[in-house]
């Protein structure tokens, strides 16, 4: 047998590949004996569910959670953890479970829109960055040097400042600077394909460069930034309940899970659970979408 | 070295490994029994997956015990059954008493560190070993051997301190290979020198740590032929010059023939052929050994074209009850695909397993 | 030579960066609205009348844009960073002077313990692969790098301080000890060199809580990247050598095996000096400890534009600089790189 050139080997690889449901079902094989993906599913699902059933509640003007999240006094103030009160209840006497459930959207919102932005003006712009080549191309490295320069939440927090506080603008703020990761990611997968044997024949075929290159590029771009993706949201997760402790994001009497820990960090004193009811809850949030994450990784490495 | 030169070096009865694979137990080796002495020079050829570099492994006992299994069987070394020691044990024949090269030198050869430390480490592993006595020639081979023992050097359980400065023996080393410029490599990292000095650099290290026995795994396959010929012709000197010997593993025939003493041909596991290589040459037995000397092309006009064996590899999965090479051979008979042939000695010194030489 | 040319490449990349960060920043300090004044002196301009027409005139506040951004560069160059008004009004350069050897204390015990726990638990996780040992410490980094950083030194707080009484609440030391003369700036190290022991040793207790929180959320990427070096590494040839030569399995382990795997930890190093960064603002705060990290809490929660401003440039040229120490290391420890 004769030494295969990369070019060919990809191309039989590209012409020999199972169909799409074949491997989506190989991939849910894997993921299912995946004990850590498991968990890692039930949390997301559970806090996804959560957050959809509260946002429609909200739209349809009924609620959901045991309590209204921004009544006061539904029992005294600072209550130990009970049946009635699953976290308690706080300074104003409102109660925490329920402040905690109601600000699930906030978070999973955040963080599925800047992923969501992040993949698709990334994949864009890393793909005409290697389509481009020259100038275009090393712009777009510097500017992505500049931005690894700068941590992403303090740039997110300056950036907030200049906007002002508020959910909507640290969104905007954090899109901003979250894409220039996932277009590297596309450039360099873009890169490796540009040159293959068969794009250069489906160019002599007379369509459009740079459409063929996506049409080609997106399959093999999208399973490396979605694994990268599904790995970020927790970490947006994370910086935008940091910003939400900074007071940037949603402030009181509304419910927002950063923004509690920092509120409640006064009582810590006499009331430690307080502030670490929804600190843990970001955690198991974070815990619950990098187990997902990290199972994703694994049964696509596999496939 | 106080082994008298008729002393087996190794022996080897009935050597059975197979490996746990995602297709069920292979048979990478199977009833292999073979004699090797001091200073010979021995090949083992055969096809890849044959079983040869499985059976090098496990004589230097570097095989990964699981998923390899290693059914039975001795590997007699010196008359210590090596299967039969503890890994703190068998640990100690380690590169002072079985040495290995393999087929990758650059890496092979640690890429952090300069080739002289590299070297010295082994030096210095053969000078501690000297001093605690822990060497087969002042230590344990004194208790399996002679009675009146030569008196050991000072056993407080603490090896004495060994000179700092190995850099002579370095050099020796690295000239006893015919390196050039010693000095200057040295100093270099594995990935400064090419392809043919970093097998030489490997044979030096092995041999500073003066084994009696090396096991060489395909040393210059990863060479040009230039190359290839070098080393190789290196090897056949310090055979003359060191008393190691030299267990050769190797595809290709040509090869062993024109350095080793006694060539053993191995075909899907099973030893097939063991003789002297003039007597391989003259007069080639097993019809397997008799294609694969037809494969080699002699480079004269009259080649018109390859004479490759027909078939293809035995699969090792299947077990049969036959020959294995039954298949692919021109003069097989029924009792071939009945029965499996055994290693039978037809004239002196010359051992074949098949039928047509007698059951 | 090589080396010579790869650093002065870094540099000139590092420089690129830095003015392109600058550049972020002066495009903010303009988006604030209202007079540009709010960036040099944040919104109380109006009660310093000289200050904010002497800052007018220096850097050409009612001129086009451009000129503007030239001046602030040179500003910015010179090291003239506006007023903060949060720390009464005193230069933003002088409270980043005071509060930074602070910080650099924290980062710094926070990445010696990163790498001890990381390189420990990794090496580990790699010896006992697949087996309860490695499931373990995997469930335990994972709750780490899973935690905003203020929940963990919450929880470190009220465990170590509230329910135990074993470590200091807050401050950088207990009150009444004679602080140490400037030596390295470092108020740990130099009351070390001077043999101030009291200082020392309660300077050290104030210290180890912050630090250890940024720890327990970072230290999990040293691991996670360790373990699958030591992995990859000890599946190597030149591993299979080592236990030819007749090395023991420990020798293999660690002189062959840990050296090689070590090499991305250095690359490592600097992300996590990144993040330690980024944590110092609520481990800060928390502890009350008084680095950067808890000015530019306070510019925040009092609008003071300067400090923010200011502390981005900062932390950016912290982070460049370790990229930039990070690089040249990884250059020392892998020959290859080195020669080649």
């Amino acid at each position: 047998m004769e030494p295969e050139s990369a070019n060919e080997k990809n191309t039989t690889a590209a012409l020999n590949a199972p169909p799409s449901h074949e491997r989506i079902r190989n991939i849910l094989h894997a993921l299912r004996t995946n004990r850590g993906a498991l968990i890692g599913a039930t949390i997301a699902t559970v806090l996804v569910v959560t957050a959809l059933a509260v946002f429609v509640a909200g739209v349809l003007h009924t609620r959901v959670t045991p309590f209204d999240p921004i009544k006061q006094d539904v029992g005294p103030a600072f209550a130990y953890p009970s049946w009635a009160h699953l976290m308690g209840t706080d300074e104003l006497g409102r109660d925490v479970f329920s402040r905690v459930v109601a600000a699930t959207p906030n978070d999973l919102a955040v963080s599925f829109t800047v992923i969501g932005f992040s993949l698709l003006v990334g994949a864009f712009v890393g793909t005409y960055a290697a389509f481009r080549g020259g100038l275009v191309d090393e712009a777009l490295m510097r500017m992505t040097d500049i931005f690894f320069a700068i941590p992403a939440l303090v740039l997110a927090m300056a950036i907030g400042i200049a906007l002002g506080p508020g959910i909507l603008n640290m969104t905007i703020a954090l899109m901003a600077i979250w894409w220039p990761p996932y277009a590297r990611l596309a450039r360099g997968e873009a890169l490796k394909i540009a040159h293959q044997n068969y794009i250069e024949a489906a160019r002599l075929s007379g369509a459009g460069r740079f459409r063929i290159l996506l049409e080609h590029a997106l399959p093999n771009i999208s399973v490396t930034l979605l694994v990268y993706a599904s790995l970020d949201v927790g970490t947006v997760i994370l910086i935008y309940s940091g910003l939400s402790y900074l007071g940037l994001a949603v402030r009181p009497p509304f419910p927002d899970w950063g923004q509690m820990v920092s509120a409640y960090q006064d009582y810590m004193v006499s009331v430690p659970w307080l502030p670490l009811f929804p600190g843990l809850v970001i955690a198991l949030g974070v815990v619950g979408f990098s187990l997902l994450g990290d199972g994703l990784k694994d049964a696509l490495g596999g496939s | 070295m106080s082994l008298n030169q008729t002393q087996r070096l190794l022996d080897i009865s009935d050597l059975t490994i197979n490996y746990r694979s995602g297709k069920g137990r292979v048979l990478a080796v199977q009833n292999v029994s073979l004699e090797i002495g001091a200073n010979q020079f021995v090949a083992v050829v055969g096809e890849s997956g044959c079983g040869k570099s499985t059976l090098a492994l496990a004589i230097i006992g570097l095989l990964s015990v699981p998923p390899a299994m290693i059914e039975g069987g001795k590997i007699e070394y010196k008359s210590v059954n090596l299967l039969s020691l503890k890994e703190s044990e068998r640990r100690k024949y380690r590169g002072t008493e079985i040495a290995m090269i393999f087929q990758e030198p650059l890496t092979s050869l640690n890429p952090v560190y300069k080739v002289g430390d590299q070297i010295a480490e082994a030096i210095m592993i053969r000078e501690r070993r000297d001093a605690s006595g822990e060497s087969l020639e002042t230590g344990i081979m004194q208790k399996a051997y002679n009675s009146n023992s030569v008196p050991t050097p000072s056993k407080l359980g603490h090896p004495r301190p060994v000179s700092r400065d190995r850099k002579p023996a370095i050099l020796d080393a690295l000239k006893r290979v015919r390196i050039a410029d010693p000095d200057h490599v040295i100093g270099r990292y594995p990935f400064e020198l090419s392809g043919g000095m970093r097998q030489r650099v490997m044979i030096a290290m092995a041999l500073s740590q003066k084994p009696a026995l090396l096991l060489a795994d395909e040393p210059t396959t990863a060479l040009d032929v230039t190359t290839q010929a070098q080393v190789l012709k290196l090897m056949k000197t310090l055979m003359s010059e060191v008393n190691t010997s030299i267990l050769l593993i190797t595809h290709d025939l040509a090869v062993a023939c024109q350095v080793a003493d006694r060539i053993l041909v191995m075909y899907a596991g099973d030893l097939v052929e063991d003789s002297d290589v003039y007597e391989l040459f003259s007069d080639p037995l097993h019809p397997y050994t008799k294609g694969l000397l037809a494969c080699i092309p002699s480079g004269s006009k009259n080649d018109t074209e390859l004479k490759p064996i027909p078939g293809s590899v035995y699969d090792l999965t299947k077990q049969t009850e036959g020959c294995k090479f039954a298949s692919r051979c021109s003069h097989s008979m029924d009792i071939c695909r009945k029965k499996k042939p055994v290693l039978v000695e037809t004239k002196r010194g010359h051992r074949v397993a098949c039928f047509l030489y007698g059951e | 030579m090589n080396t010579v040319s790869f650093i002065a490449r870094r540099l000139f990349l590092a420089i690129f960066v830095l003015l392109g960060v600058a550049t972020i920043t002066f495009i903010l300090s303009h988006s604030l609205g209202g007079d540009p004044i709010y960036a040099w002196l944040g919104k109380a301009a109006s009660q310093h009348p000289q200050l904010a027409l002497q800052y007018e005139a220096k850097y050409h506040l009612s001129d086009p844009v451009w000129v503007q951004y030239y001046y602030y560069l040179v500003g910015v160059a010179q090291g003239n960073l506006g007023y903060s008004p949060s720390r009464g009004f005193v230069p933003v350069t002088t409270v980043i002077a005071q509060t930074l050897p602070y910080t650099v204390q924290i980062a710094f015990f926070a990445l010696v313990i990163s790498l001890l726990l990381g390189v420990t638990l990794g090496v580990v996780s790699a010896r006992y692969h697949h087996r309860a040992a490695d499931k373990s410490i995997r469930a335990f980094y994972l709750a780490g790098i899973c935690s905003p950083s203020f929940f963990a030194a919450l929880v470190l707080l009220i465990v170590f301080n509230l329910e135990l009484h074993l470590l200091p609440s807050g401050g950088s030391v207990d009150v009444g000890i004679s602080v140490p003369s400037p030596i390295t700036y470092l108020p740990i190290l130099d009351s070390l060199i001077e043999g101030n022991l009291a200082y020392f040793s309660s300077a050290l207790q104030h210290v180890i809580l912050p630090s250890m929180a940024l720890a327990l959320v970072n230290f999990g990427v040293v691991v996670r990247v360790l373990r699958s070096s030591m992995l990859d590494v000890m599946q190597s040839n030149y591993i299979r050598t080592a236990r030819a030569k007749g090395l023991t399995e420990t020798t293999v382990f660690f002189k062959h095996g840990l050296r090689n795997a070590m090499i991305p930890v250095v690359t490592l190093a600097s992300i996590l000096v990144t993040w330690l960064i980024t944590g110092t603002i609520f481990v800060e705060n928390i502890f009350a400890y008084p680095g950067i990290g808890q000015y530019v809490f306070q510019a925040l929660t009092t609008q003071d534009y300067p400090g923010i401003m200011a502390t981005t440039l900062v932390f950016a040229v912290i982070i460049v600089a370790t990229n930039l120490v990070a690089d040249i290391l990884y250059v020392a420890i892998d020959p290859q790189i080195r020669l080649s």
